[in-house]
């Protein structure tokens, strides 16, 4: 199944509020041929016409009746929803050559929640479970740790542990790695100062409350791979970081042994964790004098978990720095100056672009590190010149282009809400840019050919809404920094003095990060074609509508930012993005004929994977699903492939990115836990992508160049997931 | 003819109006789930296969055997013994598929080599592509007698640890590491306690190997594919390696597809090479 990737970019047919929908997969495009008939059948092409239009809806309905019989019928559950975390983890657990992916029924959920912020946050390294959590808010995390917590499955037999006790005292007493195996994960290692795994994971080993893993059932490579990791500090847990003290001081003989050991005991008929008691084993002193509080972590408990990670700007904040609150709202500026899981506004958060990495800075009202010296006249040089309190330019990573737009009174509004941000003495990290790029004088060059403050002018031929909505989107809105293509010197547009003006909203793949922002174009063959205000506010208020949902890049941005606007400025960007154009849209190139044979010769494959993968939540016309959202409209619960410009868009990367590494729709206030997709990264191969999303790209009416498997391949490969 | 590459549905169909000179193995198997594999070929297989364990017979896990890592291979003659027990002898045709894209049939497949029978092939498309046209069953499969399987000269190069360590940084060696790249970077590491790769290796992610219709990629395709990859380097110096020694193989494979072959196989690969941290290792 396929998301459509990307802000704002519905379909261009059909897209009217109020369409019929159903909790069921749509029997779409069946009524497609009587739509345009009339309803006076005056002569006998009519006729046939209209029985043939009849003759095919019926056809259509019955094909997808007999299909819908077939498959699993969708439920609008929490457990549909996440089918991007069964379909890799399965219901037991799954390993594959490459990956292992462990059982989460009946965890504790203190412990899969802290895994989930983890993950998310960048202190569990998996970028595949970075990239999928990351638009998720923690009280959803919460639902979905709660949600696998409480399932109760049993556990197959380990068919590799002994019989009975003889044959396991046999195997104690004949295997040496066996016995210190046993001896670790049971007595613990006074001398190296090694607590018992049973000291923190329950005596049965199956985990204690409220957030211990238990060891069972899982493969002896797995525990390897974890206490390898701790080991080497790869994986590592809040402070108190106990698991990396104890695998410190456990020798790569130890791990191998206590993990097999673990691997191969049998599965007691009790799995569920121990009681939220101390335990009691011998060793419990030892993890005492081990100074290994493991009891003790600082886990948030539920009531905190049910916060959201953006919390609506402050109502007591003086007016002043209220209305900055919603400004930087307006500007997303938290997102970037801040890293994940640390404190917010402090800045450090590492951005990767062609020139090299950049940090961004500490906005807290620090007087050492942050802004705590700066006055309004310094903190407008930086929004309206690109120039620090100092006079030193500005890297245009901080998109000051666009923000060179904003007010004088909008800039002290936001400048007073950051200074009332408490104070965090956090250094700002020096940048780790190549030569010439972290000189002055390249950029002095680069501002030379490329920035000019603007002072925006209001167009008198066009209304107060469309003004602002042009303020919204080409200022604080900063849209453009996606959404234009960028020179080789990482410019949007062309010089200032070919062109004068605001960067086109044209189109771009987003550096580093290999997702495709598409042109903002209202045009009969731009992604915006047809739509109306109400659905671009619905897509950026919540993350999905009937025919759109945002992924990827843009739903971080409905996250962090737009979620939030209010619903007058959102319709101003209605107003200003989908005003009448005349330029057309450039049409979709034509596939050449050999391009055209290649796609014809992976149909046959492409329609065998997408049946076996894709058909039960997509359906097998590619009609989608929807669902009522919380709002009570009908929203896609998976998008549909068939008249969606996100599915024939040129370029395919964003396809390619999600069919390799799934995704959800934002959690927002509007839709808190959306649907999700599962990544097949380690499912399909490059051709067998390819062959699926050509398949996609050329069936029910579409007619998009084909994707090869070198499209795939680069995206793959590039961002080293 | 003998087949000692890859078979086609089509031509397997043939060779079973001889059965006796024909003997197929159903590889099929899950890391996950030791006892999957033998399920599913109980559950359905090709008419007349029979069912050879990755763990159990296609591996030593006692300590017996020739490597270390995730799964040691056994014994030329231990492997030798088991064939004679299921009746396979020197002048049989053997032919291996699994449900797994090649992955673990791939195993039995440079195994027979090793043990000097070179009429092995592997069936191109596994188990799906049979099924499309051909029947499966649940039936069991008589055994067979007992024969006798000499041990013959080598057809495949083991290369060990210590031989890889010796040649490392040399142009005599070119290591191709056959797992995905997040892990042959050292970005994730799911299955070993350390992260990255062999100095110097080359990357080409076994999955690489297999069109979208689930068959190898042509001979044609596999040979450019691996030109550009190895950019002049002699194909003969080509060592193969995953993480257990298993997903290696279809790299190995397909460049004897390609008419680049024979390579070798580090068999005791990732999982043995980072079982000594002090072995050199490089990461991105």
């Amino acid at each position: 199944m396929v998301r459509q990737p990307g802000p704002p970019h519905g379909a261009g047919l059909n897209r009217r509020p109020g369409i019929a929908f159903s909790l069921l997969p749509q029997l779409a495009p069946g009524p497609k041929p009587m739509a345009h008939t009339p309803l006076h059948i005056a002569t006998p092409m009519a006729l046939w016409r209209f029985c043939r239009g009849l003759l095919a809806a019926f056809t259509l309905l019955c094909a997808g009746l007999s299909m819908a019989q077939n498959t699993k019928p969708f439920e609008n559950t929490l457990a549909q929803r996440l089918q991007a975390c069964t379909g890799c983890h399965g219901e037991q657990g799954r390993a594959g050559p490459d990956a292992y992916y462990p059982r989460l029924a009946g965890k504790p959920a203190l412990y899969l929640y802290k895994q989930l912020l983890d993950f998310r946050d960048g202190r569990r390294h998996y970028p595949l479970m970075t990239g999928l959590l990351q638009p998720l808010s923690d009280a959803y995390l919460f639902d979905i740790a709660q949600h696998f917590a409480a399932l109760d499955l049993p556990y197959p037999p380990n068919q590799t542990a002994p019989a009975s006790a003889k044959l396991a005292a046999n195997q104690k007493a004949q295997n040496p790695a066996w016995a210190r195996g046993e001896q670790l994960a049971l007595q613990g290692d006074l001398a190296r100062q090694l607590p018992a795994c049973a000291s923190c994971h329950g005596d049965k080993l199956t985990g204690q409350l409220p957030k211990t893993p238990g060891l069972l059932g899982l493969s002896a490579d797995y525990l390897n791979a974890q206490l390898g990791g701790w080991r080497t500090g790869r994986r590592a847990g809040q402070s108190p970081d106990c698991m990396g003290h104890v695998a410190r001081r456990l020798q790569p003989a130890d791990i191998a042994a206590v993990s097999s050991w673990l691997a191969g005991q049998a599965i007691p008929a009790n799995t569920r964790p121990a009681p939220a008691a101390m335990a009691t084993s011998p060793s419990n002193a030892l993890r005492q004098s081990a100074d290994l509080t493991c009891a003790a972590t600082t886990a948030p408990m539920p009531q905190q978990a049910k916060q959201p990670t953006h919390q609506a700007p402050e109502v007591e904040l003086p007016p002043l720095a209220q209305r900055g609150a919603y400004l930087a709202r307006l500007g997303h500026c938290q997102t970037c100056h801040s890293q994940p899981g640390q404190a917010p506004w402090a800045g450090g958060r590492p951005i990767d672009t062609p020139f090299g990495l950049v940090f961004s800075s500490n906005l807290t009202s620090d007087k050492t590190h942050g802004l705590g010296q700066w006055s309004a006249d310094d903190f407008w040089q930086a929004l309206h010149h690109g120039k620090g309190r100092n006079g030193r330019l500005l890297l245009p990573v901080f998109p000051y282009a666009n923000y060179s737009l904003v007010t004088r009174e909008d800039a002290d509004a936001l400048f007073a809400y950051l200074q009332q941000i408490a104070p965090v003495a956090r250094d700002n990290q020096a940048h780790q840019l190549r030569w010439p790029y972290n000189t002055q004088w390249a950029l002095w060059i680069w501002r030379a050919l490329f920035f000019k403050p603007l002072d925006l002018k209001p167009d008198a031929t066009q209304s107060a809404q469309w003004n602002r909505g042009r303020y919204l989107v080409q200022g604080l809105g900063h849209c453009s920094a996606c959404h234009s293509d960028r020179n080789a010197l990482g410019a949007t547009g062309s010089p200032w003095f070919q062109t004068a003006g605001l960067p086109g909203l044209t189109g771009g793949v987003i550096p580093m990060q290999n997702w495709y922002a598409p042109a903002l174009s209202a045009a009969p063959t731009g992604v915006l074609a047809g739509w109306q205000t109400d659905e671009l506010q619905a897509l950026l208020k919540d993350g999905v509508t009937a025919t759109a949902s945002a992924s990827g890049p843009m739903a971080l941005v409905v996250q962090g930012s737009t979620q939030y606007w209010t619903d007058a400025d959102l319709q101003a960007v209605g107003a200003y993005l989908l005003a009448p154009v005349t330029a057309p849209g450039s049409p979709p190139p034509a596939p050449t004929s050999s391009v055209a044979a290649r796609a014809e010769a992976l149909n046959t494959s492409g329609a065998k994977l997408y049946d076996k993968h894709c058909a039960q939540c997509h359906g097998d016309q590619g009609q989608g699903t929807r669902v009522l959202s919380a709002r009570g409209v009908a929203v896609q619960a998976y998008p549909r492939l068939t008249a969606n410009p996100a599915i024939t868009q040129a370029n395919p990367v964003n396809l390619v990115q999600t069919v390799l590494y799934g995704g959800f729709a934002p959690a927002v206030q509007g839709n808190p836990q959306p649907f999700g997709m599962p990544p097949y990264v380690l499912d399909l191969s490059d051709a067998q992508i390819a062959a699926v999303l050509t398949h996609v790209r050329r069936q029910w009416g579409n007619q998009a160049p084909p994707v090869s498997e070198l499209d795939v391949g680069r995206v793959r490969n590039s961002t080293g997931r | 003819m003998p087949y000692i590459t890859l078979i086609s549905v089509e031509q397997l169909k043939n060779l079973q109006t001889n059965p006796a000179s024909l003997m197929v193995f159903d590889c099929s198997f899950d890391l996950m789930n030791p006892a999957k594999g033998e399920a599913d070929f109980l559950q359905s297989h090709i008419p007349g296969a029979i069912h050879a364990h990755l763990d159990r017979h296609l591996s030593d896990k006692t300590g017996q055997g020739v490597n270390g890592g995730r799964h040691p291979l056994p014994t030329r003659e231990a492997f030798a013994a088991w064939l004679g027990s299921v009746g396979f002898s020197n002048t049989m045709q053997a032919v291996v598929y699994d449900r797994q894209s090649a992955n673990y049939c791939g195993r039995l497949w440079w195994m027979l080599k090793w043990v000097g029978h070179t009429q092995v092939a592997v069936l191109d498309g596994g188990l799906q592509a049979w099924a499309e046209t051909e029947p499966v069953t649940p039936a069991a499969t008589p055994p067979r007698p007992a024969a006798t399987f000499a041990l013959q000269a080598e057809q495949a190069t083991l290369a060990t640890t210590d031989g890889v360590l010796k040649q490392l940084g040399r142009p005599a060696q070119t290591i191709l590491d056959a797992r995905a790249t997040p892990r042959f970077k050292g970005e994730v590491e799911p299955l070993d306690p350390i992260a990255g790769h062999i100095p110097g290796a080359l990357n080409r992610p076994f999955g690489l190997n297999i069109g979208a219709d689930g068959k190898f990629k042509p001979a044609a395709v596999l040979k450019a594919e691996f030109q550009a990859l190895l950019a002049g380097r002699d194909p003969a110096t080509v060592v193969h390696h995953c993480g257990s020694g298993v997903s290696a193989v279809p790299n190995l494979l397909a460049m004897e597809i390609a008419g680049l072959g024979p390579t070798a196989l580090y068999g005791g690969s990732w999982s043995e090479w980072c079982a000594n941290p002090d072995r050199p290792m490089a990461q991105g």
